[in-house]
């Protein structure tokens, strides 16, 4: 075996272990997996999900999601579980409450702002 | 040597820059035509100067030239020649020196295209940018700093290794770039008072120009990741795209009001402010990409001393710049009251640059709201790609509604029942063909799909018309709509499969089999690696065979996966091997993506569409005189 | 007239924001999310003596520190000497997790470069840390006599970190 192949398995140690295997699951499983599995920040890259990464901790962190969905958990309940021990910064797609609540509703905001401008702007003085 | 007449020509052109911008402004202020008379040739002796500096970078790098700091930072006596010569790009100094080039570029083609009376103006605000941008180039961020000790050079990152590299951040600069010489041009027009039909013409062609290569840069830019990144993904919104994005969309706001401006005769505030935005987003978003204050997977090295100049010179020239319009605002204020009727392309154009603007705005919302919250210590989120596509979907389908609609109206009035006809036709035809389409491919209807399929063939049926009075405006509606069905369908249609494999072993996806042949080393200059065959099969027919490899980069020690990609027409298909399992197993990701490469191509055609709209005004203009 | 101001207060907020983020935010440096938080539940066969567990229950009674690391990760060699010195010199105690590793070579590596910790679980799959909310290495927790987490120090430990941050609130706790 070459030289550069054990340095290959050396550095992808950690992902021998596939006791995990996500294409077991039926196929709307397999989807809400690889959906969930892109919501979840890969803590330890640059700004990549834990389903775009190879990362030890990703890899660990995408078995975790497995093992919990097998235990028939619900997404809110593996998020929360996330959360608890990572913080709101794990989740990709930020959740609605008091703080990011501008986030979901500026662009509806913003349209009715358009709307109002144009209508400003065809009847400048209301004629 | 080399270092020292760099340095010499950098000096120089700082030089040169001062006076460019000094000069014509003191002339103006004066009333010394003599003064402004520097304009254009301290603009060419900049150019010029500018240049040099360039070439001699470029020639250290393939010359391997490891003296400086720099070239030993990026490059690799291994490395092939043409990445020697567009690691120059590399890192951060090389490409502050690149975007210089590039702004002196367009500064030359304003001083050959621009209006006697207007130019010097326009030249000594673009030399004003210049020298800001020298001035951090020398102070902060010197290409030329000499090495420290013996080096052999660190070699180019890997990721960058690829031909998506020669080509998307030039692309890419020159349109962000371009943006400054619409807001040089609008700058001078408000210092002079007079936002005329003049400037409106010619800031529209500069600025389509402009948007011509920031479409294709950020095209090119999705094209590369796609090849280099592995998992066959193609748009992240990560902060440094969404950097390029948002002057993107003001920039297609801006060059749809620019006609208004120019045909109309209104709206010439909103183009104005429109102008100025375009350039402080371009500013912001160089600003964002080197700080470091976001996570990006493509930030160059942090420095805060380079933030900090960034972000004065953000500060200082768009409060400036700000200032001027306010200032000017009441001045033009006055000629613009034209009755609209609600139904015309007025209207149809306005509430399209509101709405791109909206679009704009939530991106950058986006981006910046962890800061934001960070900032004052309410906790740390993210803002990522889920976010983002799921704001972005329905605002993208309601543009594409309008943009259906608006090229059937006409200036002024117009008979709305004849517009309501043209347009009820339109939509039944387009959902019939969406519906019937979607049918035969997919075998089942999906809301999302469905709409967004419908919408597109929408717009195509609204140009159908004006392909002849308006080629640029039909071509670049229709780029946009095959991209939107590229993007909608390859999402929606795309397959994947992860398993593991060795030698001997076969996978099925789609109407696909893929064979695992064998594996065998390879190298490189610079690398060494093993290469998979891969035999792909369709009915029987062999199709083609697919290598992709796995590479170690020995000066850096870093691993690469190289991707194989099939592409066609109507589907790609995509290898990636992910790591060694043991001795002979392979963990393989293949995906099957159809219509992938109507994304890119749509992002093509729209930038053709852009270059037949400057072609046809030159045309105009000659046919005029 | 006011009206025309608007801009530049927006502009001036934003680059106030971006200034200030400029210079205070470590964007990949997470705060942990347990802080004021029990310590999560856990058993973790010991390093040394497999048959013996280390449990959450262990840290309690005083002010300690718990140390992820592994010896494959380069920095936590660094952060060696400054453990060592934590311990013996201002007596305070350290726990150590031993992160996905191999038992053999830990113990090979300690009893080569000396062996700071009261005890050491070997949490080979990794469980343990991710209930920590660990993303890297070295990480460092201070834990309150209550068995409370009152802080994790990212990174290596260096005297600077120490003597700004950790030990002002390991005294603050009752550690000398």
């Amino acid at each position: 075996m070459s030289f550069f192949l054990r340095i290959l398995i050396f550095i992808s140690f950690f992902n021998l272990s596939y006791a995990y295997s996500p294409s077991s699951l039926p196929s709307d499983q397999l989807t809400r997996f690889q959906t969930l599995t892109k919501e979840i920040r890969c803590l330890v890259c640059q700004n990549q999900n834990i389903a775009d990464s190879n990362a030890p901790l990703a890899n660990d962190l995408r078995e975790k999601v497995f093992t919990m969905m097998s235990e028939k958990k619900s997404n809110e309940e593996i998020k929360d579980y996330l959360v608890k021990r990572y913080g709101e910064f794990i989740l990709l797609q930020p959740r609605f409450n008091k703080l990011t609540f501008i986030l979901w509703t500026f662009p509806l905001i913003g349209l009715t702002c358009v709307l109002f401008f144009l209508i400003r702007f065809i009847k400048p003085s209301g004629k | 040597m080399i270092r020292l007449f760099g340095e010499i020509s950098l000096i120089f052109a700082l030089f040169c820059s001062l006076i460019q911008s000094v000069l014509p402004l003191l002339g103006h202020w004066r009333h010394h035509p003599y003064l402004s008379a520097f304009a254009r040739p301290s603009a060419l002796a900049q150019f010029i100067f500018i240049l040099i500096a360039y070439i001699l970078l470029t020639i250290a790098f393939t010359t391997n030239d490891f003296s400086i700091a720099y070239v030993a930072a990026n490059s690799h006596a291994s490395l092939p020649l043409m990445y020697r010569m567009t690691a120059v790009w590399g890192a951060h100094e090389g490409s502050i020196l690149l975007w210089i080039l590039i702004l002196n570029a367009w500064t030359l083609a304003t001083a050959m295209n621009d209006a006697p009376r207007n130019v010097a103006l326009t030249l000594s605000i673009l030399g004003l940018i210049s020298f800001c941008f020298l001035c951090f180039l020398l102070l902060t961020s010197n290409p030329f700093l000499p090495t420290t000790g013996p080096q052999l050079g660190r070699d180019l990152n890997p990721l960058l290794q690829d031909p998506g590299f020669v080509i998307h951040p030039p692309m890419l600069y020159i349109g962000y770039v371009g943006f400054s010489v619409a807001f040089a041009m609008t700058m001078a027009a408000l210092i002079r008072g007079q936002l005329d039909t003049a400037w409106a013409q010619l800031t529209r062609r500069f600025a389509v120009a402009a948007w011509c290569f920031l479409t294709l840069g950020i095209t090119l830019g999705s094209w590369w990741a796609y090849r280099v990144l592995g998992w066959g993904g193609f748009w992240f919104w990560d902060p440094v795209e969404n950097a390029s994005l948002l002057p993107w969309l003001s920039g297609t706001a801006l060059i749809h009001v620019l006609v208004l401006a120019e045909k109309r005769q209104t709206a010439k505030g909103w183009a104005a402010l429109l102008a100025l935005i375009c350039f402080a987003l371009s500013l912001l978003g160089t600003f964002l990409v080197r700080s470091g204050v976001l996570i990006s997977a493509h930030t160059f090295a942090n420095d805060p001393a380079r933030g900090i100049f960034l972000l004065l010179l953000l500060a200082i020239l768009i409060t400036a710049a700000l200032a001027v319009y306010v200032i000017r605002l009441p001045t033009f204020a006055k000629t613009e009251a034209r009755p609209f009727f609600w139904l015309s392309r007025d209207t149809a154009l306005m509430l399209n640059s509101g709405l791109l603007i909206v679009a704009m705005m939530t991106i950058l919302l986006g981006t910046l709201y962890p800061l934001v919250l960070d900032a004052f210590h309410l906790g740390t989120i993210s803002v990522g790609a889920p976010y983002f596509n799921s704001v972005m979907t329905p605002l993208v389908l309601i543009v594409m509604v309008f943009m259906g609609l608006g090229p059937l109206c006409r200036w002024e009035k117009q008979p709305i029942h004849l517009f309501v006809q043209q347009a009820a036709k339109n939509f039944f035809l387009g959902l019939i063909t969406a519906i019937s389409l979607l049918w035969s491919i997919m075998g089942q209807l999906d809301v999302i799909p469905v709409i967004s399929l419908m919408l597109s063939i929408w717009i195509i049926l609204s140009i159908v018309g004006s392909v002849r009075s308006l080629p640029g405006m039909s071509f670049a509606h229709t780029g946009f709509a095959i991209m939107v069905i590229g993007i909608m369908l390859s999402s929606f249609l795309s397959e994947e499969r992860e398993t593991r494999m060795h030698p001997g072993n076969a996978v099925d996806l789609g109407p696909y089999q893929f064979f695992f042949i064998d594996t065998k080393s390879v190298s490189g200059t610079n690398y060494r690696g093993i290469r998979a065959n891969f035999d792909v099969v369709k009915n029987k027919h062999h199709v083609t065979n697919l290598y992709p490899e796995k590479r170690i980069y020995t000066v850096r020690d870093m691993v690469m996966t190289t991707v194989d990609i099939h592409p066609g027409v109507f589907r790609d298909l995509y290898i990636a091997l992910g790591d060694p399992l043991s001795d002979d197993d392979w963990s393989v990701r293949i995906y099957y993506k159809p219509f992938m490469r109507w994304v890119w191509f749509g992002g093509v055609i729209m930038m053709l569409g852009g270059l037949l709209v400057i072609l046809q005004r030159k045309e105009n203009r000659a046919k005029r005189c | 007239m006011l009206k025309k101001f608007i801009p530049f207060f927006i502009l001036f907020a934003l680059i106030g924001i971006l200034g200030k983020e400029l210079f205070y935010s470590k964007p990949n440096e997470l705060p942990s999310a347990l802080l004021g938080e029990d310590i999560p539940t856990f058993a973790l066969p010991d390093l040394f003596k497999p048959q013996k567990l280390f449990t959450h229950k262990d840290l309690k009674g005083r002010v300690a520190l718990l140390n992820v690391w592994a010896t494959w990760c380069y920095a936590c060699g660094m952060e060696q000497s400054m453990l060592l010195k934590i311990s013996s010199e201002y007596h305070v105690p350290i726990y150590g997790i031993d992160y996905k590793d191999n038992a053999e070579e830990a113990i090979a590596w300690l009893n080569q470069n000396g062996n700071p910790y009261v005890m050491i679980g070997n949490d080979k799959r990794g469980d343990v840390a991710i209930d920590l909310g660990v993303y890297g290495t070295p990480e460092t927790f201070v834990i309150s006599p209550q068995g409370k987490i009152l802080y994790r120090h990212v990174g290596v430990i260096d005297q600077a970190a120490w003597d700004e941050t950790l030990y002002p609130l390991i005294k603050k706790f009752g550690g000398r």
